[in-house]
């Protein structure tokens, strides 16, 4: 069931908000042991947050469509008085003061956080194959990993545990889940939302964004969270739209790119399938189709990965000499960034400049862009190398081809299900519209994913 | 030009084991070989794309 469902049967008192959390933690019970989504369960404070909704609502004080819903958010969001590892040993014992700015305005629509989700060891890895919580595994196929780092929250939204489960991107990790899981992730625009209580990782690439199992969950959501928030510099004034779109929405008037070059380069045949009868999907509920040439997203990537290791290796700077406490993969990455040259970062910065006005052009031609979110459907857990096209390939520099560029140009983008593989494995579709677009991106994915995901069996 | 990355890190200060520094050099060779054309494509008016603003009053 959808999150606006949920909230539908709790106005026709149908059922109530403990009988709902009720129900997220039995699914708990059910399948978390053999999907490790959740990191850390809060049944007595769920159950009483339940209880208030209840209560508030049979007096008639209705906080929204969140009121009651169960949700989780990624363990890396600060909870106030609850353990916020970051997936890592080194913050292991750390129970922050205060709330995530997100997790605030998530508790005052008046939805019921059950726990915190699993995820790559500080969010800086795609697979969340964590070495200290052990791995999540994806509820289509446990041998295969989730995707990352907001692995958890794919996991626990696939599995059917909550509708919702919050997550963080900073190249790609609330769309990879979202791929390799089938359910929608949204990474709204740089500034939409507020980072603040976020551990970070890329101070000038971090986006927070909910993963769900209906693009209208998705925008619901980013209704309560978007916003200005004085905590974080970073967050535009812009004023907060309604992003929920119509159930069937046309796409007459909306001219969708198709990029001709990279996107489709080294791509497993099944997903290029799937993204191209998107394509016709969306042709059929009256979109233009515009054939267009990309800028050079290669060298995006390459931008954004040297801001990253930078920033990363900044942020974790005072931790550095744990060398023991850090997994083998996230512990290189941060040893490369300690070799990133000031001037090479403010290079990179000035790089990232040209870069966004280079692709700022294109929506003079386009609304919105279709891409392939992964090159490949989900992998197996413990591989590092993936072979397409006959070619072999890094399993991590593969996964974020196509998405890590995004962040660095801080555009909207969701990735929504468009089929599966020959293996019955999620195909996942990304969709990029230009800075603060969030409601044609939305509208755009409602018109080809009108209901919600379809839900794997989880033995 | 590949960069001698175990004296990069020593003249950091940054304490990288060997065989640590080993595993990673070629991969900041690779990167290094696609950064460098790029950085030489920037004009001089071109300003990094980070921004800092001062403190200012909330309006609110």
């Amino acid at each position: 069931m959808t999150l606006l469902e949920m909230a539908a049967a709790l106005r026709r008192k149908e059922v109530s908000s403990a009988e709902l959390t009720a129900a997220a933690l039995r699914r708990i019970g059910q399948v978390n042991p053999a999907l490790n989504a959740m990191q850390l369960v809060m049944a007595d404070s769920a159950r009483e947050t339940a209880r208030q909704a209840d209560a508030e609502l049979a007096r008639g004080y209705d906080r929204g469509s969140l009121h009651g819903i169960p949700i989780a958010v990624k363990d890396l969001f600060c909870t106030k008085g609850v353990p916020t590892t970051a997936g890592s040993k080194l913050f292991a014992g750390y129970v922050p003061g205060y709330d995530a700015a997100v997790v605030e305005r998530l508790n005052a629509a008046g939805a019921v956080l059950i726990g915190k989700t699993g995820l790559h060891e500080l969010a800086y890895g795609i697979t969340s194959n964590n070495p200290h919580y052990g791995p999540v595994r994806n509820p289509w196929d446990r041998e295969r990993i989730p995707g990352g780092s907001s692995g958890g929250s794919g996991a626990a939204v696939a599995a059917g545990i909550v509708p919702m489960a919050m997550g963080s991107d900073t190249g790609g990790s609330i769309r990879i889940p979202a791929s390799y899981c089938g359910v929608v992730g949204l990474k709204p625009t740089y500034g939409r939302v507020s980072r603040h209580g976020v551990l970070p990782l890329g101070f000038t690439l971090d986006h927070v964004g909910p993963l769900t199992r209906s693009v209208r969950d998705a925008a619901a959501i980013l209704n309560a969270i978007a916003g200005h928030d004085p905590r974080d510099h970073t967050t535009s004034r812009r004023p907060v739209e309604d992003y929920i779109p119509e159930a069937e929405p046309s796409l007459a008037d909306v001219r969708i790119g198709m990029p001709e070059n990279y996107y489709f380069e080294r791509v497993d045949p099944d997903v290029a399938s799937g993204v191209r009868q998107a394509f016709r999907a969306a042709e059929s509920c009256g979109a233009a189709i515009v054939p267009l040439r990309v800028p050079d997203i290669a060298a995006v990537n390459t931008v954004a990965r040297m801001i990253l290791l930078a920033e990363a290796s900044a942020v974790l700077e005072p931790h550095l000499d744990r060398r023991a406490d850090i997994g083998a993969d996230v512990l290189s990455l941060l040893d490369q960034g300690r070799l990133v040259s000031a001037t090479d970062y403010i290079n990179a910065q000035r790089l990232r400049g040209v870069m966004q006005r280079e692709f700022a052009a294109l929506w003079k031609q386009v609304d919105c862009l279709f891409t392939p979110c992964t090159p490949i459907t989900a992998p197996r857990i413990g591989e590092t190398t993936v072979t397409i096209g006959g070619e072999d390939e890094d399993a991590r520099l593969a996964t974020t081809r196509f998405v890590r560029a995004i962040n660095v140009l801080g555009l909207p983008a969701v990735s929504i299900p468009c089929g599966a593989d020959h293996r019955g494995l999620p195909i996942g579709l990304q969709l990029i519209a230009k800075p603060f677009d969030e409601a044609l991106l939305l509208q755009v994915a409602q018109a080809l994913l009108p209901g919600e995901v379809p839900a794997p069996q989880v033995q | 030009m590949t960069k001698d990355w175990r004296q990069t890190a020593r003249a950091s200060g940054a304490s990288i084991p060997d065989p640590d520094l080993e595993r990673i050099a070629p991969v900041l060779d690779v990167m290094e070989s696609a950064f460098r054309p790029l950085v030489k494509t920037l004009r001089w008016e071109d300003d990094p794309a980070v921004s800092f603003a001062p403190p200012t009053e909330d309006p609110a």
